[in-house]
């Protein structure tokens, strides 16, 4: 095992236990919230894994947009790696915010989902870009017309990154707000922000190793590639 | 309703995900390696001959 591979496993590990502690953190060591102020004041403590997924989708969406400039500037091999990476980790952090969102939204709003708010929306489509980068190059041959198509989406899609984010500052409906910044408004102790840091750390080290492992698949696949067409070529001539 | 049953829901969801895209990527990681070195193998038996 290459120690790039080594480094994947071992930040992925430590990714996973630290999720994993961030989980347990969550529901034996955080306060409950203020029972008057929310509807549902366990379920807030979805947000441990919810957020830093958010986050480390964002993340992924920053791959994949300097993936696709990469592979727009200079052709670049690296860089259509990167689109493969962010789109699959994209679509990874993306299904988990947007399945256990509306789970939280039905206890607390007693709506899964609201078509009137723009971070609900916007989030919902980012997600279904990733889904279809990631189906459209499994499923389309592979080559430099699928390969300008796909960081041509990738692009698009970066651009509804800020809009997401700031979704809640500009034109905030149901969704409650960025919490780093609006957690005297939004009435978190500091024990949740504490414990919301270090889950963020922890996903932020699992998308790291992930990232890395992913990068090392993709690398593999392209040399099977290859070689299997060198070998084609050889039998024919 | 304090919403227990929808943080286990979600929860299992959010496990449930991560969970098959570890199992995903080691068992793609594990089969491609595989075929890579069958490949390789094969490549350089022919370069030899």
């Amino acid at each position: 095992m290459t120690v790039v591979r080594r480094a994947g496993v071992a930040l992925t590990t430590l990714g996973l236990m630290g999720a994993g502690l961030t989980l347990i953190l969550g529901f034996i060591w955080a306060p409950t919230v203020d029972p008057e102020a929310w509807n549902s004041p366990e379920a807030y403590r979805i947000l441990y894994w919810h957020v830093p997924l958010a986050w480390s989708s964002f993340l992924a969406y920053c791959v994949l947009f300097i993936g696709s400039v990469a592979w727009y500037a200079k052709r670049s091999e690296l860089g259509w790696r990167m689109i493969c990476t962010g789109s699959e980790l994209a679509l990874l952090f993306g299904l988990g915010v947007v399945i256990s969102g509306p789970i939280w939204g039905s206890a607390e709003w007693g709506v899964p989902w609201d078509w009137g708010d723009l971070r609900l929306n916007t989030y919902g489509l980012l997600t279904a870009v990733s889904l279809f980068l990631v189906l459209a190059r499994g499923s389309q041959p592979d080559g430099q017309g699928t390969r300008d198509t796909i960081a041509a989406i990738g692009l698009f899609g970066f651009a509804l990154v800020p809009v997401t984010a700031l979704a809640t500052t500009w034109y905030q409906e149901r969704h409650p707000g960025i919490v780093i910044i609006e957690s005297e408004e939004s009435g978190l102790a500091p024990e949740i922000l504490t414990l919301l840091m270090f889950g963020f750390a922890s996903f932020l080290l699992l998308f790291a190793g992930f990232a890395i492992l992913s990068d090392i698949l993709h690398r593999m696949e392209s040399r099977l590639s290859h070689l299997q067409h060198q070998l084609d070529e050889e039998a024919i001539h | 309703m304090s919403g227990v049953t929808e943080l286990g829901l979600a929860y299992a969801a959010m496990i449930g995900l991560i969970g098959a895209y570890v199992y995903r990527l080691v068992t793609r990681l594990a089969d491609v390696d595989a075929r890579l070195s069958a490949v390789e193998d094969a490549v350089s038996t022919e370069e030899s001959e």
